[in-house]
């Protein structure tokens, strides 16, 4: 403070670039000036020294009562004026001691600036600095460019800025333009970090200055960092120059060098870089949310998805992979509905004779006609929600595919009825198996189609068709080979009597009969089922609610004909009671692998005692969902009948509790206390 | 499912070929299987041994799940650019079954 309070007043105030640039043409070092300032200094207190042995000679001549006093004092301070005798010296040496001392000061003040320039040129490398440069460079020229009092103005400011020895004295002269100074000043802080650092330091500076406000003490000031002097790096202990960049030791005290400090700039540098990252990491989400784009982790599974998708052409890269696993792998994909015009490829070998694709929702009609194009040995296809499929692509697998035996086409929506008839002419002499649903186009008139050019078929599946009819349905006795036979949750109520023509020409055969949700059938047809069908397996009767259960006591009474049942699904058969059941149950159980008796509620407890007391050997699957008569036994008499049991669904079994004691391997789907605890 | 579960700790999963790899239960329920296998009322034999062997997956599978395991733990919920999970071409396929089983 004392220091820069001295400075405007004394003589050498000029432009500091000029003199800089002056003293460098001079070959004028600070260091040298520096050196002359120290000798100066030293030979200042040698003659003070010389001067108070004089005083002390003359005190002792005094008398010796405050020479003790004075001896302190002196060895102190320097300063304390003494006895009139000895007064001049010190006065003189006082003064000489001062002149030193501000001239020292005024080659630390020219050092500064010098040192500033060098810095430019040193530190060029550190990020930080590098906003600083350009905007010294131009402040220098306008420096030099401006009348001579405003440029010691300037230089005044840009000295107080750069070093920020900012004295409260010096701010207190300077108040007026203070405002103006702010902005420029915010402008030029280069980091928030190196800021920090600098308050700190000036904090320290002020702290000091306020403790040794004396004069006196401004040796003392070569420990305190001060930009442009000299000082020892804390860490090697080599000498350098401080600059307001000079990074501070690793305990606090002291500076680094410039290659010392240097050493920790990656870090800080990475830690920039760290921000600098947080910060596009902002930007790019902000994009992302624009665009409605969730960047959240994938699942494993999108990510291999992605990456087949992207490999897809290059299949060698994908590795080899078994057929089956490939059925799996579509499966997978249509899981995630990921099958598209793209990663269809994938599954497209021309030696297939069997392709399914699960979800062809995506799939543009001309991506499907590539099967016709490259398949043309295709035995089995099967094709599902394929919603997109135009005529031309059926007519196309028409006259394409030539070895086609099973075709199951679900959803096909778009397809004329037409189109199905010119494909059942074409191809209809090999087809032994087909599948249709959820289309209102295929009508009679394909029907007829079908039953004409498709002598030899064996399977039929006809699945939420909205436009067939009685009718429609009496043509299928045409078909005497049908072995599977499926008519399921048509849109128009069908009667008995047709699906009982068909019994009388294919019951013989048949080996699975769904008629889902076919709401109007009555016992009748149970009738004509126990009297026809010797070799079914499979029988699918879901929500049949006209089904008394003394027609299904007929149906298993006395069945001899028929070996048991694989499959039986009365679910929803509301009016099924336990002394049908138990008929059921006694004519198949030693048959049965599957069974559904679904929301049958009118089952009590007795229908479970009668199972208890039979052996079902081949059980692996029970559906006794929404029965009230459900309990823990039922389910634990099961295990003990059933030794094969895997699955047992209890949805709304209220009775069926946590305390049920399951065997391994028992998955006991739907239990409420599983749902609620 | 009930939350059941207790995700402190760590568990071991083994590949069929004898490899070992212990992770926080907490970064390998990312996996929803095994998180049910750790479901104190389904009584796998797994949730009290803390230890998984998964016969069909091989170390270099399994290495290549666990990797994805703790990339899912270190990036889920991170907002904006999330860098690319490497799979190799080759592995696709097959590391696609098993997260299809793991349903990861």
């Amino acid at each position: 403070m004392v220091r820069r309070n001295a400075a405007p007043n004394s003589a050498v105030r000029g432009p500091n670039s000029a003199l800089t640039e002056f003293l460098r043409e001079k070959g004028v070092s600070a260091r040298e000036i520096q050196q002359q300032a120290r000798q100066r200094l030293q030979q200042a207190q040698a003659e003070a020294q010389r001067a108070a042995e004089e005083a002390a000679a003359a005190k002792a001549k005094a008398g010796a009562d405050d020479q003790d006093e004075d001896q302190d004092e002196y060895q102190d301070d320097e300063e304390e004026v003494g006895e009139s005798s000895a007064a001049g010296a010190r006065r003189r040496t006082r003064a000489s001691a001062s002149n030193a001392r501000s001239k020292s000061r005024r080659t630390r003040k020219d050092e500064d600036d010098d040192e500033e320039m060098d810095d430019v040129f040193d530190e060029d490398e550190e990020e930080a600095e590098e906003e600083v440069k350009p905007r010294r460079g131009r402040q220098r020229g306008a420096a030099t460019s401006q009348s001579t009092p405003q440029t010691t103005e300037s230089s005044r400011k840009r000295k107080r800025m750069t070093t920020v020895e900012v004295s409260l004295v010096a701010l207190g002269e300077d108040s007026e333009s203070e405002p103006e100074e702010t902005p420029v000043r915010s402008k030029k802080k280069p980091t928030k970090a190196q800021l920090k650092k600098m308050k700190e330091r000036e904090a320290r500076r002020n702290g000091d200055e306020e403790a040794d406000s004396d004069s006196g003490m401004d040796l003392y000031r070569v420990s305190v960092p001060v930009p442009g002097q000299i000082a020892f790096c804390a860490e090697c202990n080599c000498r350098f120059t401080v600059t307001p960049y000079s990074r501070e030791g690793p305990d606090g005290e002291g500076l680094l060098c410039h290659a010392c400090g240097k050493k920790s700039a990656p870090i800080e540098k990475a830690e920039n870089k760290k921000k600098q990252v947080t910060r596009t990491n902002k930007k790019s989400s902000a994009r992302a949310l624009l665009d409605g784009d969730h960047s959240e982790v994938k699942t494993l599974q999108e990510l291999c998805i992605q990456l087949v998708a992207k490999h897809i052409d290059d299949v060698e890269a994908l590795g080899d992979i078994g057929s089956h696993n490939m059925d799996k792998i579509c499966q997978i994909i249509s899981k995630n509905r990921s099958l598209n015009d793209h990663t269809m490829k994938l599954f497209i070998e021309p030696a297939d004779h069997v392709l399914r694709f699960y979800d062809c929702s995506k799939i543009e009609s001309d991506s499907l006609r590539q099967i016709g194009a490259f398949l043309p040995s295709l035995r089995r296809l099967q094709l599902k929600f394929c919603g997109r499929m135009r005529d031309d692509c059926l007519d196309y697998y028409g006259t394409q595919l030539k070895q086609l035996e099973s075709f199951e086409i679900y959803g096909a929506f778009n397809v004329k009825e037409e189109t199905y008839v010119r494909f059942f002419q074409n191809r209809g002499r090999k087809l032994k198996e087909f599948g249709v649903s959820d289309t209102s186009r295929f009508r009679a008139a394909a029907m007829e189609a079908l039953v004409d050019n498709c002598p030899d078929l064996e399977v039929l599946r006809l699945k939420t068709l909205t436009n067939i009819d009685d009718e429609c349905i009496r043509l299928l006795t045409g078909l005497p080979n049908l072995r599977v036979l499926e008519i399921s949750e048509p849109s128009l109520d069908l009667t008995d009597q047709p699906i009982i023509d068909i019994l009388n020409t294919c019951g013989s055969g048949l080996k699975e009969l769904n008629l889902n949700g076919c709401f109007q059938l009555t016992d009748t047809l149970l009738e004509a089922i126990h009297s026809s069908c010797g070799q079914l397996e499979i029988l699918e009767l879901e929500e049949l609610d006209l089904l008394t259960n003394d027609g299904f006591s007929a149906l298993f009474t006395d069945w001899s004909i028929n070996p048991g049942l694989k499959h039986v699904n009365l679910s929803r058969c509301v009016l099924l009671e336990s002394s049908g059941f138990a008929r059921m149950i006694d004519h198949s159980a030693r048959a049965l692998e599957k069974l559904s008796v679904n929301s049958c509620k009118e089952l009590e407890t007795d229908a479970w005692d009668f199972v208890m007391e039979v052996e079902m050997p081949v059980l692996e699957e029970i559906d006794v969902s929404f029965i009230r008569s459900v309990g823990d036994g039922t389910v634990e008499g099961l295990m003990k009948v059933a030794p094969k049991l895997a699955v047992v669904k209890g949805w709304g079994c209220f009775r069926l509790t946590e305390s049920v004691g399951l065997k391994e391997g028992l998955h006991l789907v739907g239990r409420e206390a599983d749902l609620l605890t | 499912m009930a939350d059941a579960v207790d995700d402190q700790g760590s568990l071991t999963l083994i590949s069929n070929d004898g490899f070992q790899f212990v992770l926080p239960k907490k970064t390998a329920f990312a996996s929803k299987t095994i998180r049910n296998m750790f479901n104190k009322n389904s009584g796998y034999i797994e949730a009290k041994e803390n230890c998984v062997k998964f016969e069909e997956m091989n170390a270099i599978m399994l290495e290549k799940v666990c990797e994805y395991f703790c990339y899912k733990e270190k990036f889920q919920g991170v907002k904006g650019q999330i860098p690319d999970f490497h799979i190799r071409p080759e592995m696709a396929l097959e590391l696609m079954t098993i997260a299809d089983f793991l349903e990861a």
